[in-house]
């Protein structure tokens, strides 16, 4: 299964043993990421607007700021937003193995990661086809965080989608998502396929074993 | 608003989706209230021109918080969009009333998000007082899928203002909203706060919305508002539109006012046409009659307890008195140990826990504001708030998450003024004893007029008395043993005469008594059929369990035994099973992390070896050797938890060992905190089990700290290491001002950091000590910083 080897990587399984239980505690946190996920979901589509040496996103006039993100969305015209959370319910669930059992919330917070980046893989497939539909490409997904791409802008993002009202997907003064588990993310469509966001580019993790070297 | 009504009344549409409609969008729709008046002013005129008894204000969710930046102050763009509002009413010479739009604050609460009860309240009370001040007419909460949230926004409507409250709440098609609140939570609690009229809004279209207004009248007193959308939304050329017309959309709001709904309105997608179409349709058709419900309930933010349905369990043992272990964790700043007992009353059958933290010298209205939080965090099980100390109880039930039940207000005038206000202001519950200036009488008689004043006085606050429970007061019967019936007899008169719900404390009966278990369950026994409701009781105890399921057979409570014998028969299958036990090493065991086998085999070790020896001669090198398999990489993370784990189970109970044999124990005590604005703390709790298995005390303050409060506990602990952890590059700064004022006021305490967004070179940058890339190195430091092995 797709998700497991991901989770397992996460948790840095390198062909180590698992004895029965490990094993089935492992089964269990899939499952029970399936059930207390509470998915939801914004998918925008705006204009780019280039003006000054600035990105700004039409309408809203959110300005897209960083050398990264307009190198990213160079040959685009338009972009989707999209904002996704798994909703609260998991939080309080690992709240909760945090205090009963360490182990089960680590590998549920690790499946709860690789869960929603599942989910933003399904929905940039779903706007990969529909542009397709229209004979044009999109990038790859890129979300505040990734190079030079504040995460201050995770406030703007919210609330030019609303997401606050419509999924319950808030942002707190630190510019913290908040539930946790929640990405924003911007996708550029164009004529042509541009270069890929590799997952460690995406990553924020500094000493990792699995960095790929280049 | 209570009252019954001839006629359906009707609220206002969307005015986004017409100002959008004009080519208006913007971000801060509110800004036209300044900016654009005559669109704004237009949209008004145009719903009253559809007949609606109610606009509403263009003030949607703003507040200081949203507002940062916009160049705009809440309070002037509420008091122009009033001024416009109440404009376009006077000139329509149409008898609307103005209402202030409140909508939701953007930002999660504490705990789960990170704005404090007492900010949200305050951002709220900024627009009520702006909104009295330029005159509204009523004050409408709307949009809120937290009910937390509106609990904030209802009192601060109520106490800085006389005006009526209408609030509206989402919920999914699941029937709960996005933190998990059911339709009879929101009733319960939404109701007991003193608003005119609840309802529901946005989210979903009116189909949908028809069953969940056939469930709020079930349980509500009060009127019922709805606004839907005008149907599901449906994104076509990069814009929004609802699927409904507005005369499909005016049928559906007949079949709400059918299932209960007094007053109609519209959200996004609706327009003056969907009104007008409403008004049409809904002309002549009878709201349904409100029938008073006089149910007795309380509740978390996501469950409420029923009492009178079926008996209900009050777990009696976050209490300290006669209990040494939680004592200490209240001296040890140790929350988890109230949290974890929290959990095993669930686990064990409570439906509600009691929360008592009176213990002298400490700082009682922070601990059980810290208790109530966490539980809040982890658990949704309704709470008891119990103190003697009145600013406990208010401060509590202040930041309650839910509608608590206070314990306890008792006959005594002194006692009625001080705790009945706290009930009717916070929508409580209250536990009332029967006993008066004169102490508790001996006869049934005399509790039960004692607890007819207490209904009385109550009401006079205007306490409804199904707010009030009644507990007729357990004597010991080693004392009084000619007593012990007359409590029943008043439990039962008391129930009768009054029609009130009655709790008991039961293990007070078997005090100074040997075999007080025997005692207990046969009084509990005897009380249930005498009526009781709500026992307070230790669910530890195997026998009351039994007996209240037995009692539940018995009773006709459990039809058919359904529960019961789903319930004994698989004990007897795990009884069975726990007998087979294995006696394997416990180094063995810690090296497989083997978490239900480190008791038995600790105590199996302690047979041949003193606590002292097992610590330092198998636990600790196992521990080490653990730790050189995951450098290794010969086992990953979830295995080196796994054995931590298991560590700490059997050190636990050595260390209990360790205690009785007066060992000379170190104590070197670390301060662990995820710093302020990050919640990522699962990584700092590895951290934590490790040290502690390690032998070091240390004083956990979870996660979002202040650096103020990090500095004030490692002075008063005279730290010598604190560890911080942030997961986020955005609060490596708080991190960062968290070491400077350590290094500033406590030169010789040392700091250690970790967490993803940081190595060894950001370490340095931001002048930590040290820099620990995991549990183990974590470790390394303290043993540097200590300079010790082990204990």
């Amino acid at each position: 299964m797709q998700y497991k080897t991901e989770v397992l990587q996460y948790l840095g399984y390198q062909g180590q043993a698992v004895d029965d239980q490990l094993h089935y505690t492992i089964e269990q946190c899939w499952q029970d990421t399936a059930d207390l996920a509470q998915v939801r979901y914004i998918v925008k589509q705006f204009d780019l607007c280039r003006r000054q040496n600035e990105l700004l996103l039409k309408p809203g006039a959110v300005v897209l700021t960083g050398e990264s993100i307009k190198k990213h969305l160079a040959e685009s015209h338009s972009c989707y937003v999209l904002a996704v959370t798994l909703g609260s319910k998991i939080e309080q669930q690992l709240a909760y193995y945090q205090l009963t059992d360490l182990t089960r919330a680590g590998i549920l917070d690790a499946y709860a990661s690789v869960y929603i980046e599942q989910i933003c893989d399904q929905l940039t497939e779903q706007i990969r086809l529909r542009a397709a539909q229209n004979n044009l490409q999109i990038t790859d997904r890129f979300s505040p965080g990734y190079g030079d791409f504040p995460l201050t802008l995770q406030t703007a993002i919210i609330k030019l989608l609303r997401a606050d009202v419509d999924i319950g997907l808030t942002v707190n003064q630190h510019h913290l998502l908040l539930p946790r588990k929640s990405i924003t993310a911007v996708i550029g469509l164009q004529q042509d396929s541009s270069p890929k966001v590799t997952k460690c580019e995406r990553c924020d993790v500094i000493e990792c074993r699995f960095k790929k070297s280049n | 608003m209570s009252e019954n009504r001839s006629r359906v009344l009707l609220f206002d549409g969307a005015m986004g989706t017409v100002l959008q409609n004009r080519g208006l969008a913007s971000s801060l729709p509110a800004q036209l209230n300044i900016e654009n008046e005559a669109a704004v002013y237009q949209t008004h005129r145009a719903y009253l021109s559809s007949g609606v008894d109610y606009i509403t204000t263009n003030t949607f969710s703003i507040n200081d918080l949203k507002l940062q930046g916009s160049g705009y102050s809440t309070e002037e763009l509420i008091t122009a969009g009033i001024k416009l509002a109440r404009q376009a009413v006077a000139d329509s010479r149409q008898p609307a009333k103005v209402v202030l739009d409140i909508g939701p604050l953007g930002q999660l609460l504490y705990p789960v998000g990170t704005l404090g009860f007492e900010e949200a309240y305050q951002l709220f009370a900024v627009q009520v007082k702006a909104g009295a001040q330029a005159q509204c007419d009523a004050i409408l909460i709307e949009t809120i899928s937290d009910i937390y949230e509106a609990k904030a926004a209802v009192l601060a409507a109520r106490e800085h203002s006389n005006l009526p409250v209408f609030c509206t709440m989402t919920f999914d098609k699941t029937g709960r909203s996005f933190s998990g609140t059911d339709i009879e939570t929101m009733v319960t609690v939404l109701e007991s706060l003193g608003v005119s009229v609840l309802g529901l809004n946005c989210s979903t279209g009116p189909q949908t919305m028809i069953k969940l207004v056939r469930d709020i009248a079930s349980y509500s007193s009060m009127p019922i508002l709805v606004q839907p959308n005008a149907g599901l939304p449906q994104y076509r050329n990069n814009l929004t539109r609802y699927d409904l017309e507005p005369l499909e959309y005016a049928e559906y709001a007949k079949q709400l006012v059918e299932a209960g709904a007094s007053i109609i309105g519209g959200c996004c997608g609706t327009t003056p046409e969907y009104m007008t179409a409403c008004r049409k349709v809904l002309t002549g058709v009878q709201p349904r009659t409100i029938k008073p419900k006089n149910y007795t309930a309380i509740s978390s933010y996501a469950q409420t307890v029923t009492f009178g349905q079926e008996v209900k369990l009050i777990g009696e043992r976050i209490n300290p008195t006669g209990k040494t272990k939680l004592k200490q964790a209240l001296k040890d700043n140790d929350l988890t140990y109230i949290l974890k007992e929290a959990i095993a009353q669930q686990n064990e059958g409570a439906d509600i826990l009691d929360i008592n933290l009176g213990l002298p010298g400490i700082d009682q209205i922070a601990w059980m504001k810290q208790a109530v939080y966490g539980i809040q965090t982890i658990l949704d099980i309704p709470l008891q708030i119990d103190s003697a100390n009145v600013q406990v109880l208010e401060q509590a039930a202040r930041i309650y998450n839910g509608k608590p039940l206070i314990n306890s207000v008792n006959g005594k005038a002194e006692s009625m003024k001080k705790i009945f206000p706290i009930v009717k202001k916070y929508g409580a519950c209250v536990l009332g004893l029967t006993l008066d200036e004169k102490g508790i009488p001996s006869t049934a008689e005399e509790r039960l007029a004692i607890a007819q004043k207490i209904i009385d006085t109550a009401a006079a606050y205007h306490i409804p008395k199904k707010n009030i429970l009644i507990d007729c007061l357990v004597l010991t019967a080693s004392a009084q043993q000619q007593e012990v019936l007359e409590t029943l007899k008043a439990v039962h008169l008391v129930k009768s005469r009054l029609g009130v719900k009655t709790v008991l404390g039961i293990s007070n009966v078997s005090y100074g008594l040997p075999a007080r278990d025997n005692l207990n369950k046969t009084f509990l026994a005897m009380a249930l059929h005498a009526g009781l409701d709500a026992p307070i009781l230790n669910t530890a105890k195997q026998e009351i369990i039994d007996t209240v399921a037995a009692f539940k057979v018995l009773s006709n409570e459990d039809v058919q035994a359904k529960k019961y014998i789903i319930s004994y028969t698989n004990k007897q299958e795990h009884q069975l099973k726990t007998v087979k036990a294995h006696q394997q090493p416990l180094a063995d065991i810690v090296l497989s992390g083997l978490k239900e086998e480190a008791i038995p085999s600790a105590q199996q070790a302690l047979k041949t070896h003193t606590a002292e020896y097992i610590i330092n001669n198998i636990l600790i090198p196992t521990l080490d050797q653990v730790g050189l398999q995951y450098e290794t990489e010969e086992i990953f993370l979830p295995q080196l938890i796994q054995s931590a784990e298991t560590a700490k189970l059997a050190l636990s109970l050595l260390q209990d060992h360790l205690q009785k044999s007066s060992t000379p124990k170190h104590n070197h005590k670390i301060i662990l905190a995820t710093v302020k604005g990050d919640i990522h703390d699962i990584g700092k709790n590895i951290v934590k089990i490790v040290l502690e298995n390690y032998g070091f005390a240390i004083i956990d303050l979870g996660k979002d700290v202040p650096p103020e409060q990090v500095l004030s506990t490692a002075k008063d602990n005279n730290a010598r290491l604190v560890g911080l952890s942030a997961l986020m590059t955005t609060t490596i700064s708080s991190m960062a001002e968290t070491i400077k004022l350590l290094n500033e006021q406590l030169p010789d305490c040392q700091t250690m950091v970790g967490g993803a967004v940081l190595n060894e070179e950001y370490a340095k940058m931001i002048n930590a000590d040290y820099y620990a890339a995991d549990a183990l190195q974590a470790v390394a430091v303290a043993r540097s910083v200590f300079d010790s092995k082990t204990f």
